[in-house]
C-alpha cells in the first residue's frame, strides 16, 4: 500500500468511527498511555470501524472495563472486515472485536450506553506527524 | 398454540404497541445499514449457498465441526470436550452433568436454551441461574417468554419494566436508572459466577470456534469470566469457514438494525474448561420442504414485518415465534398445529429475508399436510 492510499484509508476508518460515536485521540506518540484499560489493536476494519483485539486475559480486561482504550497504529489498518479478521487470527489465537462501547436498546427501543461492558471506548490513532488529522 | 393464548395475545395492548414500535424503528434502521454498508447483501448470499450446503450433508459437518473443535482442544492442551445431542432431552442430561448442582450460572442471551427448557431445568437441580441480557433478564424475572428473537421485552413498557425490576430490589424512573441498576446487580453476579452458557450465532467446522455477536457486552462477561464454559451449538449453526462465521455474524446485526455490532466474540479452547454440545433435534433429518428454514441467521426481521406477528407476538410461532418459528418449530417437532392458518401469505416475511427463505410456500405445504393428516 503507497502512503497515499494508506491516508485514504485511515480517512475512511475515521468515518466509521465518528459513525460508531467512538473518540477518536490522534497522537504521533503512543507510549503516552492514558489511565484506563489500553490494549492494542490486531488490526482494524477501515469501511466498518470494527477493531481486533488479541488474548484470553485481554478479552476478560476489554469485557470488565469502565473505559476501554484502543490504541490503532497505521499500519493494521484494513480495507475490511474480512481482512481484518484475517490478519488478527494471523497474530493471535484468541480474537474478539469491538466497534463502540456496550450498549442497549431493551426499553421501549431507548438506545443506553455502558450496559454491562466498557461506558467508553475511545481509539488512539497513530498519525506520522504531530497535528496531522485524517478527517 | 392454545387457543387461551392467543386471546391472551390479542388483549394484550402493549404486546402491539412494543412490536409496532420496533418494526418502524428496525425498518428505517436496516434501510440505512445495508444504503452505508451494502456489501453485507453479498455476504448474505454466500452464507445462505454455504449453509444450504452444510444442510444438505450434516453427517459430514458434524463430524468435520467436533474434530476441529477436538483438534483445537487438543493442541490448547485445555480440559475442553465437545458433546452431540440428538434431542433436547439428551442436551439436558449433559448439560446437567457438566453443570450439577449448587452453582451460580450466567446466561448469554439464547434461544436454543429456551427450546430445550434448559433454564427451568438447571433450576430443578439446584442451581441459581440468571439471565444476563437485560430484555431476557426482565421476562426472567416476569416469569414470562421471550417475546421477540432479538428484542425479548419488547413488549414491556418503561414503567412495566420498572415494576418487574423491583422484585430484585432494582429501582428507577429513567431507563437510565434501571439500566444502571441491572449493571450493578449483574456485575455481582458475574463475579461469582461457576458457570456461563451461551448459544451461538456461527460454528466454524475449520477451526472450531464459536462467533458470537451483541451488544451490551454480557456475552463476554459470561463466556469469559467463569471458570467452566458451555456453549449449545444448533447443528444449523455451522459454516465451513471462519471467514463465512464472521460473515453470517455481520449479516445477522445488520438485518437486526444494529450495525456494526459493537462486540464480535470468538470463543475457543484455551483458558476455560468448555463444553460444547452440538444439538440436532429433528434438524438432520428436516423434509426436503422444509430444509431452506435452516439458512436463518435468527435476525428476527421476518417476526418483526409479519402482520401477524405484529398482532399476537411470540404467542404465534412457538418458542422462537413468528414465521421462522412456525417452521422451525415444525422441524424440531414434526407436529402441525392449527395456528399454520392464522398466516395471510402476504410474503412479507420472504421479501425482508436476508437469507430470502421462502416461509410462505413452506407454510403453505404445512397447511396441505394438516389436511392430509386430519383427513
Ligand atoms: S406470509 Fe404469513 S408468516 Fe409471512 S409475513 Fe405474511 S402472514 Fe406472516
Ligand atoms: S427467517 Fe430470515 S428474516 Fe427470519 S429470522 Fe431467519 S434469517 Fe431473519
Amino acid at each position: 500500500m503507497t502512503e497515499a492510499e494508506l491516508d485514504d484509508l485511515l480517512k475512511i476508518f475515521v468515518e466509521s468511527l465518528k459513525r460508531n460515536f467512538v473518540n477518536v485521540i490522534f497522537s504521533s506518540n503512543l507510549n503516552a498511555d492514558p489511565d484506563s484499560f489500553v490494549s492494542e489493536a490486531l488490526s482494524a476494519a477501515a469501511d466498518t470501524g470494527i477493531i481486533f483485539f488479541g488474548g484470553f486475559d485481554e478479552r476478560k480486561k476489554a469485557a470488565l472495563a469502565e473505559h476501554h482504550i484502543a490504541i490503532v497504529r497505521r499500519d493494521v489498518v484494513c480495507r475490511d472486515t474480512v481482512e481484518a479478521y484475517k490478519l488478527a487470527a494471523s497474530k493471535s489465537r484468541f480474537i474478539f472485536a469491538s466497534s463502540s462501547a456496550s450498549k442497549t436498546a431493551d426499553i421501549e427501543g431507548k438506545l443506553i450506553w455502558g450496559m454491562h461492558g466498557p461506558r467508553k471506548f475511545t481509539v488512539i490513532l497513530e498519525v506520522e506527524s504531530e497535528g496531522e488529522r485524517p478527517l | 398454540m392454545r387457543e387461551k393464548d392467543l386471546y391472551k395475545a390479542l388483549n394484550n395492548e402493549s404486546i402491539r404497541a412494543g412490536i409496532l414500535r420496533k418494526w418502524q424503528n428496525i425498518s428505517r434502521a436496516v434501510e440505512s445499514v445495508i444504503k452505508t454498508y451494502p456489501f453485507v447483501l453479498d455476504y448474505a448470499k454466500e452464507v445462505k449457498i454455504a449453509k444450504m450446503e452444510v444442510s444438505s450433508n450434516y453427517e459430514y459437518w458434524i463430524d468435520k465441526a467436533m474434530r476441529a473443535f477436538e483438534n483445537a482442544a487438543n493442541r490448547s492442551k485445555s480440559k475442553c470436550y465437545v458433546h452431540y445431542a440428538k434431542n433436547e432431552k439428551d442436551a439436558r442430561k449433559i448439560i446437567g452433568e457438566v453443570v450439577r448442582s449448587g452453582k451460580v450460572i450466567v446466561k448469554a442471551k439464547s434461544m436454543v436454551s429456551e427450546e430445550i427448557g434448559l433454564k427451568k431445568f438447571l433450576h430443578e437441580l439446584g442451581n441459581e441461574v440468571w439471565e444476563t441480557d437485560l430484555g431476557d433478564f426482565i421476562v426472567q424475572l416476569a416469569n414470562d417468554r421471550p417475546m421477540h428473537l432479538i428484542a425479548p421485552a419488547i413488549h414491556y413498557s418503561k414503567k412495566q419494566a420498572a415494576r418487574i425490576l423491583e422484585k430484585v430490589g432494582i429501582r428507577g424512573e429513567s431507563v437510565e436508572d434501571l439500566a444502571e441498576g441491572v449493571r450493578g446487580f449483574m456485575r455481582e453476579k458475574f463475579l461469582v459466577a461457576n458457570v456461563g452458557i451461551s448459544g451461538c450465532n456461527a460454528f466454524s467446522a475449520e477451526t472450531g470456534r464459536i462467533f458470537l455477536v451483541e451488544n451490551e457486552g454480557n456475552i463476554r462477561i459470561s463466556t469469559t469470566l467463569p471458570e467452566k464454559y458451555v456453549a449449545i451449538v444448533s447443528i444449523d449453526k455451522m459454516l465451513p469457514s471462519d471467514e463465512l462465521c464472521l460473515k453470517s455474524v455481520l449479516v445477522q446485526s445488520a438485518f437486526a438494525g444494529t450495525f456494526p455490532p459493537s462486540y464480535i466474540n470468538i470463543n475457543e479452547p484455551g483458558s476455560q474448561e468448555i463444553h460444547v454440545v452440538f444439538l440436532d433435534n429433528g434438524r438432520k433429518d428436516a423434509p426436503e420442504f422444509a430444509r431452506e428454514q435452516l439458512a436463518c441467521i435468527r435476525c428476527g426481521r421476518c417476526q418483526t414485518e409479519c402482520p401477524v406477528f405484529q398482532m399476537l407476538g411470540n404467542y404465534w410461532g412457538s418458542i422462537y415465534g413468528g414465521p421462522m418459528g412456525l417452521v422451525l418449530s415444525y422441524i424440531i417437532t414434526r407436529n402441525i398445529g392449527i395456528e399454520v392458518f392464522l398466516c395471510c401469505l402476504c410474503g412479507k416475511c420472504r421479501e425482508v429475508c436476508p437469507m430470502e427463505i421462502d416461509m410462505p410456500s413452506i407454510i403453505r405445504e404445512l397447511r396441505k399436510r394438516w389436511f392430509a393428516e386430519k383427513r
